[in-house]
């Protein structure tokens, strides 16, 4: 591509041309002819971008708020100068450049390798991917520039920021009827020691108690007791209109924070934990435990975007045959633009399970963004109110949770019936 | 490998894309076919005429080869005429158009006339290059123009003449042994300017003959056989055979399909010294009806009859009075733009198969002797000397024919682009335009590639619903908000709440105020509505 220098240049070159053919001045003539030429030659020794990059990530997955550490390592394998040659790493706009920059102008001789070191804070949660490298070089008299791309992209989950709520969950008022794994004084798969038994075909040999044999000559094997799990179900309200607020705070912002603590703090003490989010369709995580299902859960949280509205009621009734028997069930939603939340939240109720509703304040959400007159404010407030009286009456545990206040602090504010 | 089925590719055009890939492809087909219609009447390889560069019968190269014989540069404009402005001694040059094939591109320019801007020029040349040649002939230059159903109408107008543009019939010199299409033009002087000048052989070299002796000036003086430096310009006058000087004035010119000047422009005028020399016989006729006969009439009277002659065929123009300024510019029109090609020109090369097979031959003629005299009177000195300056040059016009090269026509199209802009002062005065108009573009549009940045942008999605502040702010909403917290408190159904009696709601409510705000319907100012509000906030908690 030309640049505005040699369009100039080019431009008066022909123009000197053709007016000293006008005026029959040679001299005239012969200067421009000497610019066109001084383009010409120049744009036979232009550079190249004919690079190797190779870029190095401190993680390919970070929390919210966290930094990425990022190296690129520029090598030129061609026998040329790659001339002035600018290389710039692409990195999602949604990052932060903390140090160092994404940007270098180098002239790598033959063989000769170079490195671009930044650190990028990363204040959304999302699926990102940094790159491609774009790369543009030029002449020495910056006549001329060519820019192109290296294809080369790191992909990276940013998960949701995850707290730590163990004490707020045990000082809280929620039911303390799923406290994580406990035995059941039965046989079966689990962790503490039940009984000795004969050994029967099938057995694993890693359950034969190799000193019973040894010092009875039979095969005996280790019996352990049975591992009660319990299944928390944590439905969390992806809408569009999850989105009130700002970018930072907005009910689905906060709302996929406290799911992955609350899934990170049953997950620790074993428990099973589904997630299910619903937006313009319902996204299902069957219930499971260990780091497995706590990264599935992270990664599904980190990519949800607030559309569509599919109302609560469809959620329920689309879960209700995967819903455990009594099994708990935190439903994190704003409660806003949906009819169906009060018979959904009655059914579920109803069908014995403790609901326990985590309600980001949409309202006050709002009010970060807009000029709510105050008389307005005061009416919606009483409105939202009441709509959590009437849940709270179904026997759910309504939390109204305010944008400045701390998860932990919010799960202390257990609203009931 | 999958092939795409039909339901896919119908798919594909119907969707965005594919109309999007269709209506660009119609495009540059459309474009495409566009330019090589333009493109391919230039690129196309064309039959040559009266070409000074072609062997062909009907070019000139014999012209040519014998100028070059005696000595004299020859050269072309392939361009344009206007060329003729750069020459620096147009003493020495003779301009030479034969046949003039293509009309000009019509291009504006300025006008001395209250039009000020004229936009469509006449036929064959444009104004500026007629004027370019006109001031070549003001100069000192000398022109050639021979040209019968051509464009040549533009420049001849200049000089006040007008080609008829008809072919002209002769009934008496037509050549029997060929057709009569060849008709011959029999000029027994060619220096009888006007009926008045008398024989004025003195304004050409090659019979200036001062003393009257028989023998040209510039050999007198020379002893026993002269050499062909001796002969400079005039050795086509010489027999080496007889070994005499041929001092004859008159020619006996075969044209070829000739036309005339019309009656009413080429008559004799000395004020503007313009002279008639050649001219047809009184029984020759013009088709002025164009039906490719001769239809004889009574002459001028009967409307679907030829003209009947005699007309001017051959005209000459000096700048000078009876031409007797040798330094002065002189115009050469005759109405048959073949009489130089080498069928006519070169009658030994006709015989002797050069050109190819003739059913028919030319006579042999004096129209090399009358081309070679003109470019001796152009460029051979008339002191006695007969010295020739080392500037002499004939140039032909090649502007005007087709080329035969590849892409020579776009070549020539380019090149008179270019010469029309640095030449013209219209042209000049667009170029100027048009380079301020590209320099302007460059400064604003041109711009140099971004220098690249990371910009941290979280995109702002801020959201809410505005329109409904204004109905939470209205009495009603306020009243329903009311009734469903009390309601909620007395933990009722809907049903059961309906059905409650007035007085009973009153009971629950227990706030006179509120329960006036229930009960009246009335409008409230915002004074009242704020207290409502304060009073529905704190009942609940009571």
């Amino acid at each position: 591509m030309w640049t505005r220098k040699a369009s100039i240049l080019g431009a008066g070159g022909v123009s000197l041309v053709l007016v000293g053919m006008m005026m029959s001045n040679f001299q005239m003539m012969v200067f421009g002819v000497a610019f066109v030429a001084f383009l010409a030659v120049n744009s036979w020794i232009t550079g190249h971008g004919d690079i190797q990059v190779v870029r190095t990530l401190s993680a390919d997955n970070l929390y919210k708020g966290d930094d990425l550490y990022v190296e690129l390592e520029i090598t030129n394998p061609s026998w040329r100068r790659t001339q002035q040659l600018e290389i710039y790493d692409n990195i999602p706009h949604e990052m932060k450049l903390r140090s160092g920059l994404n940007y270098m102008r180098v002239n790598l001789g033959p063989g000769e390798t170079t490195r671009v070191r930044y650190v990028l804070r990363c204040p959304l949660r999302g699926h990102y991917s940094i790159g491609p490298i774009s790369i543009r070089y030029r002449d020495s008299f910056n006549l001329f520039s060519q820019e192109m791309y290296v294809d080369h992209r790191s992909d990276l989950i940013v998960f949701p920021q995850v707290r730590e709520i163990e004490e707020a969950m045990v000082r809280s008022r929620t039911p303390k009827m799923y406290t994580g794994a406990t035995t059941l004084r039965t046989p079966g798969p689990g962790t503490e020691f039940f009984s000795l038994r004969e050994y029967v075909p099938g057995d694993p040999f890693k359950i034969i108690n190799w000193k019973a044999f040894a010092r009875t000559g039979q095969l005996i094997v280790n019996e352990k007791c049975r591992d009660a799990v319990t299944d928390v179900f944590i439905l969390v309200d992806s809408r569009d209109i999850s989105r009130i607020g700002t970018v930072l705070k907005n009910p689905l912002e906060v709302g996929t924070v406290a799911a992955a603590s609350l899934a990170s703090y049953f997950i620790k003490r074993r428990d099973s934990v589904a997630l299910a989010v619903y937006d313009e369709r319902l996204s299902f995580l069957p219930p499971d435990t260990g780091d497995k299902q706590y990264f599935k859960i992270l990664s599904s949280l980190a990519g949800v975007a607030p559309k569509g509205a599919m109302p609560l009621q469809a959620v329920t009734n689309a879960l209700s045959s995967r819903f455990s028997r009594g099994s708990p069930v935190f439903i994190i939603s704003a409660l806003e633009g949906d009819g169906t939340t009060i018979p959904a939240i009655r059914d579920l109720a109803g069908r014995g399970h403790e609901v326990i509703i985590l309600s980001p304040s949409s309202v006050d959400f709002e009010r970060l963004v807009s000029r709510i007159p105050r008389t307005s404010y005061e009416v919606l407030k009483l409105e939202r109110q009441n709509r959590l009286t009437a849940l709270a009456g179904f026997g759910a545990r309504v939390i109204d949770w305010m944008p400045d206040v701390e998860l932990s602090q919010a799960l202390l504010q257990v609203k009931m019936g | 490998m999958a092939v795409p089925n039909l339901s896919s590719v119908g798919n594909w055009l119907r969707s965005p894309s594919g109309k999007r890939m269709i209506a660009l492809t119609l495009f540059y087909l459309t474009l495409g076919l566009l330019f090589s219609t333009v493109a391919g009447t230039y690129i196309v390889r064309s039959e040559v005429h009266q070409s000074a560069y072609g062997e062909d019968w009907n070019d000139l190269s014999s012209f040519r080869a014998d100028i070059k014989e005696q000595g004299i540069t020859t050269t072309s404009i392939v361009s344009s005429p206007l060329l003729l402005e750069e020459i620096q001694s147009p003493r020495d040059t003779v301009f030479v158009v034969s046949g003039i094939e293509r009309d000009t591109i019509s291009l504006p320019r300025f006008s001395a006339d209250s039009s000020v801007i004229q936009l469509v020029e006449g036929l064959g040349y444009s104004t500026s290059e007629i004027e370019a040649i006109s001031n070549f002939v003001e100069r000192g230059g000398t022109i050639v123009v021979l040209d019968d159903f051509g464009y040549a109408q533009g420049l001849a107008d200049d000089f006040g003449l007008g080609y008829s543009g008809h072919q002209l019939y002769d009934t008496q010199t037509w050549d029997p042994d060929l057709d009569f299409n060849y008709v011959w033009l029999n000029i027994t002087n060619g220096f009888n300017y006007s009926s008045t000048s008398g024989s004025r052989t003195n304004t050409n070299p090659c019979l200036a003959d001062a003393d009257s002796d028989g023998t040209p000036d510039f050999l007198e003086g020379i002893l026993g056989v002269p050499t062909s430096s001796d002969l400079a310009l005039c050795s086509h006058r010489w027999d080496s055979i007889t070994a005499t000087y041929n001092m004859d004035p008159g020619y006996d010119l075969l044209l070829n399909q000739p036309s005339a000047f019309d009656k009413d422009s080429a008559g004799e005028n000395a004020d503007d010294n313009l002279y008639p020399i050649g001219f047809s016989t009184q029984d020759a006729y013009l088709d002025t009806n164009n039906d490719g006969k001769l239809t004889v009439g009574f002459s001028g009277t009967d409307a679907g009859s030829d003209e009947q002659g005699p007309f001017a065929m051959y005209v000459k123009y000096c700048r000078s009075r009876n031409c007797d300024n040798p330094d002065s510019g002189r115009a050469y029109f005759v109405t048959d733009g073949s009489m130089l090609v080498n069928s006519i020109y070169d009658t030994e090369g006709v015989e002797s198969g050069v050109y190819g097979e003739f059913n028919k031959t030319p006579d042999s003629n004096d129209n090399r002797r009358w081309a070679l005299d003109l470019i001796a009177e152009a460029l051979m000195s008339n002191d006695g000397n007969g010295s020739i300056s080392e500037e002499a040059q004939v140039i032909f016009d090649e502007s005007r024919h087709q080329q035969p090269s590849f892409m020579g026509d776009t070549y020539n199209l380019l090149y008179y682009i270019l010469i029309y802009f640095t030449n013209d002062w219209m042209a000049m005065l667009l170029m100027f335009l048009g380079l301020f108009v590209l320099f302007e573009f460059i400064i604003i549009k041109k711009l140099d590639p971004e220098p690249w940045r990371h910009v941290f942008s979280i995109i702002y999605y801020g959201y809410g619903d505005s329109r409904r502040y204004e109905y939470y702010g209205r009495a009603n909403k306020i009243k329903q908000i009311l009734l469903t917290r009390v309601r909620n408190v007395n933990s009722l159904t809907r049903e059961e709440f309906d059905a409650l009696p007035a007085r009973e709601l009153q009971k629950m409510v227990n706030d006179p105020v509120l329960v006036k705000f229930i009960f009246e319907d009335r409008r409230y100012s915002m004074e009242e509505i704020i207290a409502v509000i304060k009073r529905i906030k704190t009942w609940g908690r009571r």
